[in-house]
């Protein structure tokens, strides 16, 4: 059987609220959007970590922008999901519902 | 407009390489909600990671981690702050210059012996480098001649 990297829970809810954001996303959006879907508090440093290891990976690609006023002065680093990445996520999403599949008790509480 | 710990992002600044996005975002979100504990709880889980990430270099007969050349992109990404070495500290991880100084105090207050010991073992190993440097030379040379004439014509 072919070996295959799952990923961890945050690092497929980083991926997939990097998809969400689009080409936009950087960290603050990113943490935003995992925050406002799961309602779980994001550590920046730690998102930033997942990121750089992601990036290791080869799933997510960056990119660093204009720094603004707001930001004091400080660049954004912008990042997206690539074909790996993707495939990663796929993969993971099907190991995770082979695991799901014919639990009597998942299925109880469903109906 | 509450502005945010200076200390917070000094601390940021020492501890935490590569950190302008990051303290980007810590500011751009501290706008959205200025309080002080939510921004001391990113500073510290923040170097908390860092540290954890990016082990610190002991490394003392370097001055700079990355040849000059390579300092521009790392990785993949811009990279402007090469990481700095301590050169204060000692060669064994997570020994620096003060809990080197201070093992050496604490050796020479209660068992000064223990520097003869140290010593006699540093001559033992000079002693032994040398044998072995002069041994291989020796080796290098019977081999060179084996090269040169054929193993018919030895002794």
């Amino acid at each position: 059987m072919m070996r295959r990297h799952l990923l961890t829970d945050f690092e497929l809810m980083i991926l997939l609220a990097t998809l969400r954001s689009g080409d936009e996303a950087y960290g603050v959006q990113v943490a935003r959007e995992i925050e406002r879907t799961s309602g779980r508090r994001v550590l920046m440093g730690a998102a930033y970590a997942a990121l750089d290891r992601l990036e290791e990976n080869g799933y997510v690609a960056s990119s660093v922008g204009s720094p603004t006023r707001e930001r004091g002065g400080r660049a954004k680093r912008f990042f997206r999901v690539t074909p790996r990445g993707v495939k990663a996520i796929r993969e993971t999403q099907q190991a995770l519902v082979a695991l799901w599949k014919d639990l009597p008790q998942l299925k109880e509480r469903e109906a | 407009m509450a502005k945010p710990s200076r200390l917070a992002l000094a601390l940021l600044d020492r501890f935490v390489p590569e950190n302008e996005p990051l303290v980007g975002d810590l500011l751009e979100e501290y706008e959205r909600r200025p309080s002080a504990w939510w921004l001391w709880r990113q500073v510290f889980a923040a170097i908390a990671v860092a540290a954890f990430r990016n082990p610190p270099d002991t490394r003392p007969l370097k001055l700079l981690d990355h040849d000059p050349t390579m300092g521009v992109v790392e990785r993949g990404r811009v990279s402007r702050f090469p990481r700095t070495i301590n050169l204060s500290a000692g060669p064994v991880y997570g020994i620096g210059g003060v809990g080197l100084l201070t093992i050496v105090v604490f050796v020479t207050l209660v068992a000064p012996s223990v520097w003869w010991t140290l010593l006699v073992a540093l001559a033992g190993g000079a002693l032994i480098a040398i044998a072995k440097i002069i041994l291989n030379r020796h080796r290098s040379r019977a081999d060179h001649r084996h090269v040169l004439w054929g193993p018919s014509l030895r002794g």
